[in-house]
This record gives C-alpha cells, structure tokens and sequence, in this order.
C-alpha cells in the first residue's frame, strides 16, 4: 500500500512549487500566522454587524464576548509575531473571506429574530471550527520549531476558542433553534411538529 | 443586559425577496451547501492525493475521498427523505479553503513540508463539515425529520473520526519531519 517518495515524484498531478516557495515547515508556520492574523482582523470588523443583528439578548452578550476575545487574539499575535522575529503582516484569508460571505449572506436571507439568530450562530461555530483548526495546527508547529513562548499564547487561543465554540452550541441547544423552528411558516412544518407546539 | 427586540427591529439589515421565513429554510440552504461542498472536494481530493508523500498520509486521503463520495450520496438521500430538491448552491467558505490550500501547494516543495500543509489544510476541510452537519443535525431534531437527523448524525461521526486521524498523522511523524526539512536560514531558535 502507499506509493514510494520516488515514484510521487513522478505522477502526473504534482505540482512545482513556485519560486518563492517556502522550503521548511517554519514557512508554512509563518503563511498560517499571516492568514489567521487577517481572519482575525476581518473578524474585529464583521463582529459589530452581527452583534447589532441578533435578537437574543443571551446571542448578543456572547457575540459581545467574542468581539472583545478577537481583539485579544489579535494582541496575542502581534506578540508572537514579535516573539518569533517573524513580520506581523496579514495574508488574505481566502477561507474566512469565504465565510464571512456567507454569514452576510445568512444575514440577508432571514428576518430578524429566532431564524436569523439560529443562522447567526449556524456561522459562528463555522468561524470557530476554522479558527480552532488554525490554531491547532500553529500549536503544533510551534512545539516542534521548539518556540516555547509561541506556543504557549497559542495554546492559551485555542483553549478560549474551543470554549466560545461550546457556548455557541449551547444557546443554539437551549433555546434558538427549538424558537426558530417555532417560527417557521406553516406549510413548511413536516412530521408531528404541530404536536409539539 | 442585551437589547429588546423591538429596539433591534430598527437597525435590521433589509431582508430580500428570497428570504428564509423559517428554520427549515435555514436548514434547506445549509444542506445544498454542504452539497456543493461535498461535490467539490470529491473532485479535490484526487490532487491532494498526487501532491502527498507519505504512503500514510496518501491512504487516510484515499479513504477521505471514499468517505466524501458516501457522503455525497447519503445528502442525496437527504433531499429525498425530506423533499428537498438536490441542488447545490456554492459554498463560498469551503471555495476559499480549497484556494487555501491549492495556494499551500504551489508555495511548497513535494516532501514532507507539503505533507504537513496538505494535513493542515484537510483539518480545515473537516472543521467546516462538523460545524456543518453538527447544526444541520440540529436543526433537523428540532424539525422532526429524524430519518434525516440520523443519517447527519452518522456522516458526522466519520468527519469527527477522520479529524482524529489527520491529527494523528501530524503528530506522529509529519510535523516533525517537516522540521527537520527546514532550510537552515529559516530556523530561528
């Protein structure tokens, strides 16, 4: 099973890595602390629009919340950056532009109230899922390039994006989605919902 | 604490013609995402597969594409149970992971660096999954369709299962690998 390292070399589909071709893990290190550092930032300025479309006073708090964390995140990795000796530039995030998009979109498509606020944090845990991928491959990364220090603020990160993921999970189960669903135009109820109610 | 709803009510964005009156909206636009997402990666996969080194890491991606390809048809599945019609509408979040990661490619040589980037970038694919199908699955509780809930619940188990593997690959060899491929001018210590 598996294909010897030789014979990769010569498939077909194999892709010549360009000139400026970053030849060591620090590389990739360096564009994922760039790529965060703009997902953060595009974050700090899409936050404030969703604050100011939640209903629920509970979603709003804890979109609150995250706002004033990102800004912390933000901190942080100026600090790495400074840590590292690694220039604190952003690299478009192609993937948070991505689901930014999609959360305006969301935002579009829905009245305010229960159903936008289910679609709100439907995004929310989409953000944070990337943002705790990210960080967990950067914590990884920063161990084995030996950055003590980096991996440290890292790890603090990912602990506080991994419990704003768990919040989100919580106010969509206690109530939201349950209202949203309450909130659902009539020939759209299927199964025994109306029983429910 | 927290703003009435009827004070929120005055900074709404404007609703389109074409918006969600409901959860199960939501629910229909977050299915036909995923749809799309799923159908692009089946077609991404096979040069993640060409671009990776490790014979480990080749095979968790071989069974990726098989699990994706399932997925696929379990969503179509989906849209019959609940009367859904299957069409996928583009998923921009998972378009920019996938441009993410072809980015990732061209800036690395063929090796154990690629390798960690590919790992990387397939843990982003699979993050997205489970915060999708984890609030599809709840939606589709709420909404009663529990034949549906059940097959969301099962596709989200195999993403949770294949993060763990990609996670175990990294840690066990590649990453460290990768480091020691570095190119001497890049190490700061």
């Amino acid at each position: 099973m598996g294909t010897p390292y030789k014979k990769q070399e010569e498939a077909k589909g194999f892709a010549e890595a360009n000139s400026e071709a970053s030849n060591g893990l620090r590389g990739l290190f360096e564009g994922g602390l760039k790529d965060i550092y703009c997902a953060e930032k595009a974050l700090m300025k899409t936050l404030p629009n969703m604050v100011e479309n939640a209903s629920s006073p509970e979603l709003a708090n804890t979109l609150k919340n995250h706002l004033n964390e990102t800004k912390e995140h933000v901190s942080r990795l100026e600090e790495i950056f400074e840590s590292t000796g690694i220039k604190a530039t952003a690299k478009k995030s192609e993937a948070m532009e991505g689901l930014i998009n999609e959360s305006n979109g969301i935002i579009a498509k829905t009245e305010i109230g229960n159903v936008r606020d289910a679609g709100i944090i439907a995004t929310g845990q989409k953000v944070k899922k990337y943002e705790i991928a990210t960080y967990d491959t950067l914590h990884a990364y920063a161990n084995t390039l030996g950055e003590n220090k980096a991996a440290n603020l890292l790890a603090m990160t990912l602990n506080e994006q991994r419990k704003a993921d768990a919040t989100l999970n919580e106010i969509a189960q206690s109530n939201i989605n349950f209202n949203a669903s309450g909130a659902n135009s009539i020939e759209n109820i299927k199964n025994n919902f109306l029983e429910k109610q | 604490m927290g703003t009435a709803y009827n004070k929120r009510e005055d900074n709404k964005g404007n609703v389109n013609a074409n918006s969600a009156h409901g959860l199960r909206d939501l629910f229909e636009f977050g299915l036909k995402d995923i749809y799309w997402a799923e159908k692009v990666l089946s077609k991404t996969l096979p040069k993640m597969v060409q671009n990776a080194s490790s014979p480990e890491l080749v095979n968790t991606l071989k069974k990726q594409l098989s699990e994706t390809e399932k997925h696929v048809s379990r969503l179509e599945e989906i849209f019959k149970s609940s009367g859904i019609e299957p069409t996928a509408k583009k998923c921009d979040a998972m378009a920019g992971i996938i441009k993410e990661s072809n980015n990732m490619i061209k800036d690395t040589d063929i090796g154990v660096v690629r390798d960690a980037g590919i790992i990387a970038a397939e843990q982003k694919v699979i993050h997205y999954e489970i915060a999708s199908y984890g609030t599809l699955h709840a939606f589709a509780k709420t909404l009663g369709e529990t034949k549906v809930a059940k097959l969301l619940a099962k596709t989200l188990k195999e993403d949770k299962k294949a993060d763990a593997s990609f996670t175990g690959i990294a840690l066990a060899a590649i990453n460290n690998s990768a480091s020691r491929a570095d190119a001497i001018t890049n190490i700061r210590m």
